[in-house]
């Protein structure tokens, strides 16, 4: 059946993102959790943290492009994106973030700003891939409701 | 469909004044400034039988309480607008607030961690919450 087989293409899909260590475990526990009453759920926590990811790497940018860098609003801009990307299972995005506070500590603005490029590309991956998840969950959810319906 | 944590702190039953029975769920509150947290939290502790209200900051946290809503678990962000957990913890030990109030955070240095606890808090975790963080505590909540 279409659906299973589609079924099987994502968890195959998230399996493999896991080998490559792009995701971890915790994004496993959202789509364990994910039910009947908020079928939506997983779709609805990927938008959210597109948005608080890029929010937060703007702001990461921004305070560091400063002529005086502004480290606390960069802490607070780390921070959010480092609990934003764990929850989701974004585990290379969490550590390169991980990685910048240290930067951040030792005031290294040339490292922060090394870092920072680094964890933009590893969003840029792990967003291209979250598309790959929402796209296949969309497709999944239309065949269920195309099959109560018949 | 959002669910209904999507609704905001302001609407809500109260509890009765002994929520702790083995015939009544547990309550939790779940206080983070990040919808995707308040939302990823709300759904794991409802998946281990918890019934769940959400606040936006400490200050709201705190409202609820003076309000006369008890819960028998609060986790709370660190960093958060209007009131940070830091304070709002402080404010509900001062109320005599005795849930138990386990601090979430993405900060990791000792330093931060320690005033945090200091503030009044029964356990601090490192985000995100995980099952294996959640149920010992409610398995805890049961024995109690």
């Amino acid at each position: 059946m279409v659906g299973t087989s589609l079924q099987q293409e994502l968890n195959n899909f998230v399996r493999s993102l896991r080998e490559q260590g792009i995701l971890d475990h915790n994004f496993d526990t959202l789509s364990r959790i994910q039910n009947d009453q908020s079928p939506l759920f997983v779709t609805e926590v990927i938008n959210l943290f597109t948005r608080d990811a890029e929010n937060a790497i703007t702001q990461a940018r921004d305070s560091l492009q400063e002529p005086s860098v502004d480290y606390d609003k960069l802490i607070a801009a780390v921070h959010q994106l480092r609990g934003a990307s764990s929850s989701i299972g974004g585990c290379r995005v969490a550590l390169a973030c991980r990685e910048l506070r240290s930067a951040i500590d030792d005031k290294d603005k040339e490292r922060c700003n090394e870092i920072l490029q680094r964890i933009v590309e590893e969003y840029q991956t792990l967003h291209v891939n979250l598309a790959h998840i929402l796209n296949l969950g969309r497709q999944i959810l239309a065949l269920q409701r195309g099959q109560h319906q018949a | 469909m959002i669910g209904a944590e999507g609704a905001s702190s302001s609407k809500k039953a109260r509890i009765s004044e002994n929520p702790v029975s083995k015939n009544r769920p547990y309550f939790a509150l779940v206080v983070d400034d990040d919808p995707m947290i308040r939302r990823i939290h709300s759904m794991i502790l409802k998946s281990v039988g918890f019934k769940v209200e959400v606040a936006e900051n400490g200050k709201e946290a705190v409202d609820l309480f003076r309000t006369g809503a008890k819960f028998h678990i609060v986790f709370i962000d660190m960093e958060m607008p209007v009131m940070d957990g830091i304070e709002a913890t402080k404010a509900m030990r001062a109320m005599k607030v005795e849930s138990k109030i386990v601090g979430v955070t993405s900060r990791n240095s000792e330093t931060e961690r320690e005033v945090f606890m200091q503030a009044g808090l029964d356990l601090c975790y490192t985000k995100p919450l995980t099952m294996a963080k959640i149920v010992p505590l409610l398995e805890e909540l049961q024995k109690n």
